[in-house]
């Protein structure tokens, strides 16, 4: 992935507001809900499945918290 | 400002350039800047870490449009800055595993204490910070915005800070060569590969290096995009500040393991007696204390003994070596003395930091940024010239391209630390390594002004000042 210096990069933006914690994650979660599901290339279009795709996201976190 | 010329490094942000006139260091802010500029000097944090001298000192000048250079994008500046200067620069490959630690963590702090204002910072690269001897600073002034969404900082913290000090931390891989390699540091993706089965599991990587690295992949909507949709659903300075406390402590929990390199314990298996060590100590005190002032490099510093001696005499001394273990300890060792007056640099100087970036521009080479007032190498000639099989007027034309008098040693052939170099090399291959030859190729470029073989015989100290 090529990305620009002042760009803080999509993929990393929604990594950091994981990085938070359990408040943040829940927030990066609601807005995947929220249909920023739109955000995941693989399930363009499709709500379901980009609520599925957060959902990893914040159940990879979780097993994280306890390391980080 | 007559003669500025600016920073060939700083023209990423188009709204920020550093210049340099009349011996000084300034600052253009375009207009969008200089508001934010108004922002951050009215808060409570800035003052106080520019006191406590995290922040590099910045006071406003009078912008001087006509004098002051264009931005690199030919426009005019709205707001002039005034920096102190950093004595000299380095950069995150010449860092010990401590020093980037310490580099990521005051980067952190000065990030979390503008949140406690409500300032964020644009960006989050170890090229931020620089050092005052042990001492890290921020000099990125045109960094702080105020604060919205998430810190857009993050992915650059992983790739120039976080993602090193992990590799080094959790797999042993040194991270200069890494650094060295890409200026922007190492990827999430780059990094996913380094860390396969259990290791995954060590601290920090699952969020910061495996799920970052997926999402860099999967999520292709705009950063500006997330952004807004991230603060709609309710992402807030709190929670920016959340995930800094988290990456903070995260830094702080990064170790490396005991280390047992060649160097670490040089100082007790090393050959000579301790009255030749008093002697070699008393040259080298007296030499320097001749030369008076400035910057003196310590060319093979190894665990810091002689540069702690020149900081007695000189005003800044930079510590060089290749062994990166023994400039971590330096470091530890200076930083929890809180000394400014020596910086500890891992280079090997076989092969020291090449220029590089944009242009080869973007990031100085060595030998162009380090400029002392006198040069201290103290047994290093041999392992140039036997280790590295770098011939022996090439070395001497090297010291003596640093511009300064040199407190120079030249070790014979038969010393015991020579003998173990040559006993690795074909014989009969350096038989032009003698004292003799030295002493004719250092006479042919200096005046020596003294010279001492110390009593055992085999090692001789030279005072000798470039013509």
């Amino acid at each position: 992935v090529q990305l620009a210096y002042l760009d803080p990069g999509s993929g990393s933006v929604i990594a950091t507001a994981i990085v938070g914690g359990a408040a943040a994650a829940g927030v990066a979660l609601r807005s995947a809900r929220a249909k920023v599901g739109g955000m995941f290339s693989r399930n363009k279009g499709s709500a379901e499945p980009a609520t599925d795709d957060a959902t990893d996201s914040s159940e990879a976190s979780s097993p994280a918290d306890v390391d980080s | 400002m007559a003669e500025a010329t600016t920073e060939p490094a700083s023209f990423r942000d188009p709204d920020t350039a550093v210049f340099y006139a009349n011996g000084g260091v300034f600052r253009g802010l375009s207009e969008r800047a200089a508001s934010d500029w108004e922002r951050v000097k009215a808060t409570a944090f800035f003052a106080r870490l520019m006191k406590e001298g995290a922040i590099i000192a910045t006071e406003e000048v009078a912008a001087d449009d006509e004098k002051a250079p264009l931005s690199p994008r030919g426009s005019t500046w709205s707001v002039v800055l005034r920096h102190e200067r950093v004595p000299v620069v380095s950069y995150p490959y010449e860092w010990p595993f401590a020093m980037l630690r310490e580099a990521a963590a005051s980067h952190l702090d000065v990030l979390l204490a503008a949140l406690d204002d409500n300032m964020s910072m644009k960006d989050g690269t170890a090229y931020n910070v620089q050092f005052f001897g042990s001492r890290p600073v921020f000099v990125d002034i045109g960094s702080f915005e105020p604060a919205t969404g998430p810190w857009p900082g993050y992915r650059q913290l992983c790739q120039t800070m976080l993602f090193p000090l992990m590799v080094q931390a959790h797999l042993g891989v040194p991270f200069q060569p890494l650094l060295r390699g890409s200026v922007d540091g190492l990827s999430a993706s780059d990094v996913t590969g380094m860390f396969s089965g259990l290791a995954k599991l060590r601290r920090g990587v699952l969020k910061n290096v495996t799920l970052h690295s997926m999402l860099e992949r999967r999520v292709t909507s705009s950063s500006e995009d997330v952004k807004k949709k991230l603060t709609k659903a309710g992402y807030n300075v709190e929670l920016a500040k959340a995930a800094a406390r988290n990456l903070r402590k995260l830094v702080g929990r990064l170790e490396v393991g005991k280390r047992d390199s060649t160097w670490s314990d040089y100082r007790d298996t090393c050959s000579y007696s301790d009255a030749e060590a008093l002697a070699k100590q008393r040259f080298v005190g007296e030499a320097l204390a001749s030369l008076g002032g400035g910057t003196v490099v310590d060319l093979g510093a190894n665990d810091g003994a002689y540069s702690l001696l020149a900081a007695q005499h000189a005003d800044y001394v930079v510590a060089v070596d290749g062994d990166e273990a023994v400039v971590d300890q330096l470091y530890r060792r200076l930083r929890s003395e809180g000394r400014e007056d020596i910086l500890p640099l891992v280079v090997n100087l076989a092969d020291p930091s090449p220029a590089l970036g944009w242009r080869n521009r973007e990031r100085a080479a060595f030998s162009d940024r380090v400029r002392p007032d006198a040069v201290l190498a103290l047994a290093l000639v041999h392992h140039l010239a036997i280790g590295a099989n770098i011939p022996l007027p090439e070395v001497v034309d090297w010291l003596v391209s640093f511009g300064g008098p040199l407190v120079v040693e030249f070790v014979d052939v038969d010393d015991p630390m020579a003998k173990r170099l040559l006993a690795n090399k074909p014989s009969g291959l350096f038989d032009d390594y003698q004292r003799d030859a030295f002493e004719a190729l250092l006479h042919k470029r200096c005046r020596v002004e003294r010279s001492e073989t110390l009593s055992g015989g085999t090692r001789t100290l030279y005072l000798a000042v470039p013509h």
